[in-house]
Parts: structure tokens; C-alpha cells; sequence
């Protein structure tokens, strides 16, 4: 008797796969907003000691260092 | 007659009890610990990484001739620039290590599937948190000393001021370090998913601690915040022992609120991890994951 599986994989049905797998990433971020809300704030935390370092580099607002 | 019997429990809670948990604890994590070797890798990349953005930033920053480094030595009144940034990024990297690593400790124990079978024993809570901390912090000493080693020969950066001070500085500054680790640990376990908390603290300290700048810089509100971190202190007296020759009596304007902050971080961290077992008890929060 040859066996035959349930399953027929093809284009559509890994396309289906990509999306569900998809969805369930994107619930499963949202259900704790905080760690979403956080990353609006990740590009401030790191470029805020830059801003200052830069700061400590320059004389009257002028990094003159970097700028040559 | 018949004969009465009471019913007692294997478990007899005592200090010997306690000790043999908390050891227990420490064994545990120290095989775990020597069970992976990959760290070995993280320790020593890690403390060149981070500290390379910056180092990499002074220089575009001080231009070729080097102009932009006489101001910034003027502002901050280092002479080494490269051991200026290494101290706070390094300060940096401890706390965001021990919120990950403390701070996970029980919520990892739970996902690991062990944490509601120990809690259900007759012994020391704390002591599951607390003996996590030993070998955490062995293998921070070693990540110091790896960062100090490797800009020694690469960078050639040099202590001149007491190594015993410098030491004396970072031991003062456990209890507040590992105190925020246990509070973080407790808040954890109740929320689970506390990434965003990492984040938040790491980058606290980030901004306002003056890990590549000096705090006098910073404009009014924000250096009244920064005295309200101990990593600030920490930070000024590890530069201060390192590269000025610092002795106990200049250090101790940054000694006393650190440890200040010592007693008030470990008061919060026990009281937040007491709270936590109350809850937990009431609501079955070990077991939810």
C-alpha cells in the first residue's frame, strides 16, 4: 500500500505558513506594550551620551574637531 | 489507649538549613556557569565592543590635529581619555549584566521549570536569589580585570592612582548595584516580560550618569537628577582612585551616598522580593507563566 500524507505542500501553503507565523510574532509583541513603547525610546537613549560627549568636545557650540 | 501522632514535617528550617541552601545555590549556578565555556568568548569581546563606539566617537570628535581633545581635557580635567570612557562604559556594563543576569534569575529558573518545586521546599527563599549573586559576581571581577588587561596592552591606558582605593570603591558599590538586581528580580517574576525595564534603567544611566562626559554639563534638572544614581558616584570616585591618586578622604564625598544607597537598594530589593513571596503565595504567580 503506498502512503500518501495529509499535508500538499506548495506555494500557497508556505505562503499561508509565513503568514500565520507572522501574525502570531506580531500578537505576541503587542501583548506586552510596554516592550513595544520602549523601543520608541531606544534611539534617544543611545544617541543622548553622544550628543553630550560631542558637547564635552566643543567650545561655544563649535565641535571644531570634527568639523575639520 | 491508643497512641496520638503529630504530624512534622522532614524539613527542619534552621541558620545550618539556610547555609546549606544558600550553598547549594551557589554550586548549582557555579556548575551551570562552568558548563557553558562560550561565555568565555562574550568576556573577552564584550569589554572592547562597547567601549570602542565611544573611543572610536572621541577621535572623530578631536579631528585630525587633535584639537577637539585639548578641549575635552580641559572640560573634564582627564588626561587619558581612553581610561575616562573606559571607567563609565564599564560601570555601564556591570549594572546592565547584573539586571540581566540577577534581575533574570528566578524569572529563567521558572521558564527552566525548577523554580515552583524549590520554592515548595522548607527553605531560605532569598537564598535562591541571593546565591546566584556569588558566582555573578566572581565573573564580573573577571570582566573588570579582562577590560583593564586589554586596554593595558592595547591602548596602552594606565592606573595611576591606588588599585586598593579603585577596589575599595567598587566593593562599596555592590550593595547598591546587586540591591537594584533583587528588587528587579521580584518585579520580574510578578510582570515576566520586563525587557523594557532593562532598557529603561540601563538607559538612565546611560544619560544621566556621565558615562563619557562629565556630569557638569549636563543641564540644570538633569544633574539634579543624576545625583539620585549611585552609578553617578561610582563613576566620579573610580575616575578619581584610577587617575588622580584619590585617597580615602577625597573619595568619601562619593563613598557616603553610595553606600547610602547600598543600605536604601537592599532594604528595597529584600522588602520588594518579601512582598513578591507574599503575592505569590496568594495568587500562585510561580506558577504562572
Amino acid at each position: 500500500m503506498e502512503l500518501t500524507t495529509l499535508s500538499q505542500p506548495n506555494f500557497s501553503t508556505q505562503l499561508r505558513a509565513l503568514f500565520v507565523i507572522a501574525r502570531k510574532d506580531w500578537k505576541v509583541f503587542w501583548r506586552y506594550p510596554l516592550n513595544a513603547v520602549s523601543n520608541v525610546f531606544q534611539p534617544i537613549i543611545w544617541i543622548t551620551p553622544v550628543y553630550f560627549m560631542g558637547k564635552a568636545f566643543s567650545t561655544n557650540g563649535q565641535a571644531l574637531g570634527f568639523a575639520q | 489507649m491508643e497512641p496520638t501522632l503529630s504530624p512534622q514535617s522532614l524539613g527542619r528550617p534552621g541558620l545550618l538549613s539556610d547555609l546549606r541552601a544558600f550553598g547549594a545555590v551557589i554550586r548549582r549556578e557555579w556548575i551551570i556557569f562552568t558548563r557553558y565555556p562560550s561565555w568565555i568568548i562574550a568576556l573577552i569581546i564584550w569589554p572592547l565592543i562597547f567601549p570602542m563606539l565611544y573611543i572610536l566617537t572621541a577621535r572623530a570628535l578631536s579631528g585630525p590635529d587633535g584639537s577637539g581633545l585639548t578641549v575635552f581635557i580641559q572640560t573634564t580635567g582627564a588626561t587619558d581619555y581612553i581610561g575616562y570612557i573606559i571607567v563609565g562604559t564599564t560601570v555601564w556594563m556591570w549594572q546592565n549584566i547584573v539586571l540581566w543576569d540577577v534581575g533574570f534569575a528566578l524569572r529563567n529558573e521558572q521558564m527552566r521549570g525548577t523554580l515552583e518545586s524549590n520554592w515548595l521546599s522548607p527553605t531560605w527563599k532569598f537564598s535562591y536569589l541571593l546565591g546566584h549573586t556569588g558566582p555573578q559576581i566572581v565573573s564580573m571581577a573577571m570582566f573588570i580585570i579582562i577590560t583593564a588587561v586589554e586596554f593595558g596592552l592595547l591602548f596602552g591606558v594606565r592606573i595611576h592612582g591606588s588599585g586598593w582605593m579603585l577596589i575599595l570603591v567598587m566593593l562599596a558599590a555592590i550593595p547598591a548595584i546587586y540591591g537594584l538586581g533583587f528588587a528587579f528580580a521580584s518585579l520580574v517574576i510578578t510582570v515576566k516580560e520586563a525587557n523594557a525595564f532593562v532598557f529603561l534603567i540601563r538607559g538612565l544611566v546611560m544619560i544621566f550618569c556621565g558615562i563619557t562626559f562629565p556630569v557638569a554639563i549636563l543641564p540644570g534638572w538633569m544633574q539634579a537628577f543624576s545625583k539620585w544614581l549611585p552609578q553617578t558616584y561610582l563613576i566620579h570616585a573610580m575616575r578619581a582612585a584610577a587617575f588622580t591618586n584619590a585617597g580615602l578622604q577625597e573619595l568619601m564625598p562619593d563613598l557616603i551616598p553610595l553606600l547610602s544607597f547600598g543600605v536604601f537598594w537592599l532594604v528595597a530589593g529584600y522588602s520588594t522580593f518579601l512582598w513578591m513571596e507574599r503575592r505569590a503565595r496568594q495568587t500562585g504567580a510561580i506558577g504562572q507563566y
